[in-house]
């Protein structure tokens, strides 16, 4: 092997091992990993939680149906030996009378579960605060479980900043949009972004007008992140606000009613900075 | 086909492995005479499955020096490692993810240069790779893949060099036929490359398609 190829190999080596360094130090990964261990935890916990609810149903399957949020029933299950340290549910239970060692075997899955869910939380504290501090922008009109998603989707920000609104719109959803392509099929109104907290509250037949406001005002703001790093957060949460008035606006006026006349309250205008954790 | 570096067993096709007793991706290891080879899996290369389906050219030779795009995490530049021991395989991978395996494959290959870049920046990485080599492999799964050939065999590729370009119809468009993105791709190679070879990689990928061509121009 010839000196100039041993010299070059060797200038290679030192130069991506810096530019690695580099490139793996981005929060962008440590958001994008924190995300999908999230959404792993999330599946995870959802399938063993049915379990867990299976298997104490042979022993006490009142508390069971009774206690129907997942994670508190992990933790009751987890803290309490016997039947009888349930106050409020019948102790006359048509479950088996399990040994102890049976009952210990429960418990112990049970207590796993809890600690996973305390992992969760704490993860999802975490994101945000990754978010905050590096996409805040981002952060302010997508939330940070969305924003973290369309993160991760791309593998980071730069290549999410550069994408279009409408691309933004649907990513997460390319099955259905190759089915579009091939087929013909209806295209999709949103992916990701669907479980935006706007979107998740917005009217049925209004959800794609709301998707594309939401995914314009995201574009915009992964941008400014990404490119000048300002906190525009203001702005951007009043832009996204106005284009839902519009959307309102047009709406009702296209049912004949004025503005505020409807029964009930609109959802689309009372938009506060999406809320911890975000709805699924 | 060159018996000196590319082995037969049965009907796989091996490399001599140039750390023995050590693996890359899980391939089985097997002795033949004094040396041990490496079998090359083709559903996990596409230069493997393009030589199950007859690849006739193969030009790679104990001292070429290999301009790799696409490297990912290293399944076969390992192969080509083992084949070209006196020549250098540069490897250009953007994503950081793959490039940490591919990294660390490299320092135990002493013919593996690794280099995180997009194969579309040829500047970024003109200063550590040599003037001329003889081969550029590509296998980016990108829409621009012909263009980031010609680039690459303008700044670097010798006079008869041979490009070998591995083509993903999907990545390209996903409505139309495959053979019909396969002969646009082909048609988009002439301005630059003769193309010499066309091998289908079915059943070993789906819709993908091993085109060579030599730069003559
Ligand atoms: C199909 S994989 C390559 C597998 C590899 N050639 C093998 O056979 O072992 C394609 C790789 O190309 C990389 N890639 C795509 N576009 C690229 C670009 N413009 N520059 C560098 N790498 C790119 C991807 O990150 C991915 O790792």
């Amino acid at each position: 092997m010839s000196n100039e190829l041993i010299v070059l190999r060797e200038k290679c080596l030192v130069r991506t091992k810096k530019n690695l360094k580099e490139a793996l130090g981005i929060p962008d990964r440590r958001i994008a990993q924190t995300v999908s261990a999230i959404g792993e935890l999330e599946e995870a916990l959802c399938a063993c939680s049915e379990r867990l609810k299976d298997w104490y149903s042979l022993y006490y399957p009142e508390a069971a149906t009774r206690i129907k949020k997942q994670e508190a029933f992990a933790r009751i299950v987890s803290d309490k030996k016997l039947r009888s340290e349930f106050t409020d549910i019948t102790q006359d239970s048509i479950g088996a009378d399990l040994a102890p060692n049976d009952i210990h075997h429960i418990r112990a899955f049970a207590k796993s579960l809890a600690l996973l869910y305390s992992e969760k939380g704490q993860l999802e504290e975490y994101l945000e605060k990754l978010m905050k501090k590096d996409f805040k922008n981002l952060y302010a009109v997508a939330g940070a479980p969305v924003g973290a998603k369309l993160i991760a989707h791309c593998g980071d920000a730069a290549r999410l900043a550069n994408l279009p609104s409408s691309t933004i719109q649907v990513l997460g959803a390319e099955k259905a949009l190759f089915r579009h392509m091939k087929t013909g099929a209806k295209p999709p109104k949103y992916g990701i972004i669907l479980s935006h907290n706007l979107l998740q509250n917005a009217k049925h037949d209004e959800r794609g007008k709301v998707a594309r406001a939401i995914a314009s005002v995201i574009s915009i703001a992964v941008k400014v992140d990404v490119f000048s790093q300002e906190d525009n957060t203001e702005f951007l949460t009043k832009k996204l606000e106005n284009k839902l008035k519009v959307i309102e606006r047009r709406r009702l006026k296209k049912r004949g009613l004025e503005p505020g006349k409807e029964k009930g309250r609109s959802k689309h205008t009372d938009f506060k900075s999406p809320k911890k954790g975000g709805k699924k | 086909m060159n018996e000196e570096i590319l082995k037969r067993i049965g009907k796989d096709f091996a490399t001599i492995n140039l750390n023995p007793g050590r693996k890359v991706y899980g391939e089985k290891l097997n002795k033949k005479g004094s040396k041990e080879c490496r079998l090359w899996d083709p559903y996990r290369s596409k230069l493997s499955a393009a030589l199950r389906n007859g690849l006739k050219e193969f030009p790679f030779k104990k001292d070429s020096k290999v301009l790799y795009l696409g490297a990912g995490n290293g399944t076969t530049v390992s192969h080509i490692s083992d084949m070209c021991t006196d020549g250098m395989i540069f490897g250009v991978e953007f994503s950081p993810r793959a490039m940490t395996d591919f990294y660390q494959m490299a320092l135990t290959r002493k013919n593996v240069a690794p280099i995180l870049e997009s194969a579309n920046h040829t500047d970024a990485y003109k200063d550590i790779i040599p003037e001329k080599v003889d081969i550029i492999y590509e296998d980016v799964a990108q829409k621009a893949q012909v263009d980031i050939l010609k680039k690459n065999a303008d700044a670097f590729l010798k006079k008869g060099g041979y490009v070998f370009l591995m083509i993903k119809a999907r990545s390209i468009d996903v409505t139309r036929s495959p053979q019909k993105i396969f002969n646009e791709v082909a048609n988009h190679m002439y301005t630059h490359f003769k193309v010499i070879e066309r091998i289908d990689l079915e059943p070993y990928e789906k819709d993908h398609m091993c085109l060579v061509g030599k730069y003559e121009l």
